[in-house]
């Protein structure tokens, strides 16, 4: 699978695209992981963030890669593992960020993880069209019809009420914080 | 559209750097004006970060999905088999 192939079958149907880079590329990866000791935990765990990184590169078309996809992953979960390993060991801080390391994520992640767990179950809707939008990055011609709004234009006020709605609860969690 | 989703939407155009020259400087007189108003700025960029987060945790279960079916094929040297042999 080469760079177009993968683009590709990412916008056509995701799930068969992890599937088959988890069947060709994981087994390296894991051969790399052991090799280096790690665990099939740890492994899996490198495996999925590269996966999760080459998903948002292909979205914001970052992405250059020249040869195989599979060789490609596997480099990435070698380079993550060596930093993992380097901080885990060393606990300096690493600010030497090769080409392929995952982006840190920088807001608080326990907070924001209750609220989507919320949203998830409370906003699922609004949750799925806000990730169909920004992160899945549909067009809003897609997301009308996926969605089943009659016109882009509906979709389109669905989409800022959505955002509303999730706006405001994120300050009414800011607004606990502070209270409590 | 009400006026609070065309902020909502001017916001947004904002951030993505969409904005003409002369509504952006109007749009920052505002948020210099408005607490209120820099208050959701500020809630908007959170919540853009919220939805990031929300479709990490969305692929990481469909990841973990495909890897259970993967581990649970039943071939004679399994998948599953060849992964489990290098970490013993």
């Amino acid at each position: 699978m080469n760079q177009s192939e993968l683009i590709q079958l990412f916008r056509q149907d995701r799930e068969s695209a992890f599937r088959e880079i988890y069947r060709d590329a994981f087994p390296q990866v894991a051969a790399l992981i052991a090799r280096r000791k790690g665990t099939l935990e740890e492994a899996k765990d490198v495996f999925h963030e590269a996966l999760i990184a080459l998903f948002e590169k292909c979205q914001t078309e970052e992405l250059q890669i020249r040869g195989s996809v599979i060789s490609y992953v596997v480099g990435m979960c070698r380079n993550q593992w060596s930093n993992y390993l380097r901080k885990k060991q060393r606990e300096i801080p690493t600010d030497d960020f090769s080409e392929n390391e995952y982006e840190a994520e920088p807001d608080a992640p326990e907070r924001s993880g209750s609220l989507i767990r919320y949203l998830e179950k409370a906003g699922k809707k609004c949750l799925d069209l806000l990730q169909a939008v920004y992160y899945f990055r549909y067009n809003m011609q897609e997301v009308a019809e996926e969605f089943g709004f009659r016109s882009v234009r509906s979709a389109t006020v669905q989409k800022y009420k959505c955002m509303e709605k999730v706006r405001n609860e994120v300050a009414k969690r800011a607004d606990e914080t502070v209270s409590a | 559209m009400r006026p609070s989703l065309r902020d909502i939407q001017q916001l947004e155009a904002y951030l993505s750097g969409q904005l003409p020259a002369e509504e952006r400087e109007h749009l920052r007189q505002r948020l210099l004006l408005e607490p209120e108003l820099y208050a959701q700025f500020q809630q908007q960029k959170q919540t853009y970060r919220l939805i990031r987060r929300s479709g990490r945790r969305r692929l990481k279960r469909e990841l973990e999905k495909i890897h259970c079916e993967l581990f649970s094929e039943q071939a004679p040297l399994s998948w599953r088999e060849r992964i489990l042999s290098l970490f013993r």
